[in-house]
């Protein structure tokens, strides 16, 4: 691979989880309530609502982005750990000379 | 988040370190050595000679000299040689250059020698194009020099490498040539089975040494045996093509010359110029010249030239029609530096030899023309000294041997060697086989080899073969002694047939220069009779077989189901 694909790939792998990391960071502070319509619902203060009403708030309620979601974290996490492995076993196995080489082996015997 | 942050970037980057294993531009030659006929390299070593001679080990040294090329038509230039001590015992692996140019032409030549500072392998790659965006794995099959061995994948595991040709069922005729891109290209031949069929084929191979392995080929347009065939250094063809002329079919004798593309693996016809087999081709300058020919009747005095483009043409007549003689390339540059085509032929028969009592060897009639030189100008017969009214020689190897110094031998003159064959001994007694080596020299001035001074001396020989075939091997800078590798036939009758067949046997010929400049004299020997069924290398059984050599001076024989190796001395024929 040679350096200008090297430097694109790495820069739009920094961007991919660049973009990863603003998406997680919280619109508003405090992170405990959550606006439907025009009023705040608070946990453990939302008001009777007929059955059908109360399962579509709480459908929206409980809407998480895909970064959040169990699946995508499982992948992103084995992905993330395959990676880190390959490179660390690259980056600490002893290597035989790269590039141009010439090799021989007389051990094989009959 | 600073923790998954810095996660993130640390999984990146070593995903980034992993993708980077993907490198291109690598090149790696590996060394790969003949089979080991006495053990275990490692178990035995410096337990046995042949362990010095078939193993690389600690005190030897490694030398490889690379070579290199943006156009095959202008050849090579060496751009390094790197010298590599053995340290370890038996294996190892080092840098041989810190980078290759793309888009050229490399070939690399491997010369090992012991702590004796004696050459005991060599072995080369040729017409390899680099390229920096792809890697590179090739072998380089390491021969012993001045011996023979079998062409083996793997050593240790004697995984020889196997052609067409049956082991043991005496097949004859078939004919090899060495392409541009160092592979070779087997093809044809005729076997003669137990039940008294001969089976012609048209089956080809192509044997790869820098892939260890033996593909097929296109099919040839007829089966044929005793055909001529040589490579044509085609234009726009870097692997170069394959002039497959001529030869004896179950029905009669082919009169088509065909071009095959081994990389598009095609068979086309480049015209017909009637039928004959036993003809001989050489590739001068690039372009394949075919001389002479013979069916059951009549031999031709045709010359066919195959030009770069490919087209086949008549380009001269011989004076005397001839088949199973000999052909020497004796072209020469003239004085205002252009290349003039110029050949020797020698010898032969004036119709298809199948039985002793043939009795049609050229040299007892009057007329007959022994030997003759063919220029652009013509032919010129030739008076040969020794070789007046009642000399014959058909069926023999030919090859011209060359000194690359003036100092210790005649870098002077044309020396051609000529080893087994036939004799006539008198007109009306029947074909023998040759027991005699001949060298024909020519002296004077070589930019007019018809004027030269023309001799013939014979020396005597332990060794007959029937329908020989031989091909220079390189030998030792600045030394006294020329090579050539043998590839005897037979050597019960000039009659081919089942019962008749005989073990391969392969020689060394060899050329000795003795004096001093302006006087050498020459002794032509053929040295160690490399045959025995004792012996693991032992080939099978078989009538006759081609010979081929490479760039490198390293020659291959075929006709029975292996490959053979005889190694030079050095990385070049002179």
């Amino acid at each position: 691979m040679n350096y200008g694909v090297r430097i694109v790939a790495m820069l739009v792998v920094l961007a991919f989880f660049s973009n990863l990391c603003a998406q997680d960071r919280p619109a508003t502070p405090g992170g405990v309530n959550l606006k439907v319509g025009e009023t705040f619902y608070f946990e453990g203060k939302t008001e009777q609502k007929d059955d059908d009403q109360k399962e579509a708030s709480m459908a929206e309620i409980k809407r998480v982005p895909f970064y959040e979601t169990t699946w995508f974290i499982a992948i992103v996490s084995v992905v993330a750990i395959a990676g880190a492995s390959t490179g660390i076993y690259f980056l600490t196995r002893t290597e035989p000379p790269e590039g141009n080489v010439l090799v021989w082996n007389s051990t094989k015997g009959k | 988040m600073k923790m998954t942050k810095a996660l993130v970037f640390f999984c990146a980057a070593m995903l980034m370190l992993a993708c980077d294993k993907g490198d291109t531009g690598n090149f790696k030659i590996s060394l790969k050595l003949p089979e080991n006929i006495v053990g275990n390299c490692a178990t035995d070593w410096k337990y046995d000679d042949f362990i010095d001679d078939f193993c690389i080990v600690k005190g030897d040294t490694i030398e490889l000299t690379i070579f290199s090329t943006d156009d095959l038509a202008e050849g090579y230039v060496i751009d390094e040689t790197k010298v590599f001590p053995v340290t370890g015992q038996i294996s190892g692996e080092t840098e041989f250059s810190r980078s290759l140019r793309t888009d050229r032409y490399y070939k690399f030549f491997v010369k090992v020698t012991n702590e004796r500072e004696k050459v005991k392998l060599t072995g080369g790659l040729e017409g390899l194009f680099y390229e920096e965006t792809k890697n590179y794995d090739v072998n380089v099959f390491l021969g012993l020099t001045g011996d023979f061995v079998r062409l083996v994948s793997d050593q240790g595991e004697k995984s020889s490498l196997e052609t067409y040709i049956p082991e043991d069922d005496g097949s004859s005729g078939s004919r090899a040539t060495v392409l541009r891109d160092g592979r070779i290209l087997l093809a044809g031949g005729a076997v003669y089975n137990n039940n008294g069929d001969e089976v012609f084929e048209k089956t080809t191979n192509i044997v790869d040494t820098a892939h260890m392995k033996v593909e097929k080929g296109p099919l040839l347009k007829d089966g044929v045996k005793d055909h001529a065939m040589a490579t044509l250094h085609a234009s726009n063809a870097p692997a170069g093509k394959a002039v497959v002329a001529f030869g004896k079919t179950r029905d009669g004798y082919n009169a088509n010359v065909y071009l095959i593309d081994p990389a598009k693996k095609t068979v086309e016809s480049k015209g017909s110029f009637g039928g004959r087999a036993h003809a001989r081709a050489l590739t001068i300058n690039g372009e394949v010249y075919i001389t002479g020919g013979c069916d059951a009747t009549s031999a031709t005095k045709d010359i066919i030239k195959v030009d770069k483009t490919g087209v086949a043409s008549k380009w001269r007549d011989m004076t005397q029609g001839r088949c199973l003689h000999g052909m020497v390339d004796v072209s020469y540059t003239d004085g205002e530096g252009n290349f003039r085509p110029a050949i020797l032929v020698f010898g032969g028969a004036t119709k298809y030899i199948i039985k002793n009592t043939d009795r049609s060897l050229i040299g007892w009639d009057a007329g007959d023309t022994f030997a003759e030189v063919i220029t652009e100008n013509g032919s010129t017969k030739l008076t040969v000294e020794n070789a007046g009214l009642g000399f014959t020689l058909a069926g023999h190897a030919s090859v011209r041997m060359k000194w690359d110094d003036q100092n210790k031998g005649p870098a002077d003159e044309i020396i051609a060697m000529a080893a087994g064959g036939f004799l006539q001994p008198a007109v009306d007694q029947d074909i023998t086989l040759s027991p005699n080596n001949y060298i024909i020299r020519g002296t004077g001035d070589l930019t007019n080899p018809a004027g030269l001074t023309w001799t013939l001396s014979s020396y005597g020989s332990s060794i007959k073969c029937a329908y020989a075939m031989a091909a220079p091997i390189s030998s030792p800078e600045n030394f006294s002694v020329q090579y050539a590798a043998l590839n005897c036939g037979s050597g019960k009758s000039v009659e081919r047939d089942y019962d008749t067949r005989d073990e391969q046997q392969i020689y060394v010929l060899e050329v000795r220069a003795s004096g001093s400049a302006g006087s050498f004299s020459l002794t032509a020997s053929a040295r160690a009779g490399l045959v025995g069924t004792t012996d693991p290398n032992n080939p099978g059984l078989f009538s006759d077989g081609p010979v081929t050599t490479n760039d490198f001076g390293q020659a291959f024989l075929f006709g029975t189901r292996y490959v053979y190796v005889v190694s030079g001395f050095s990385y070049g024929l002179y």
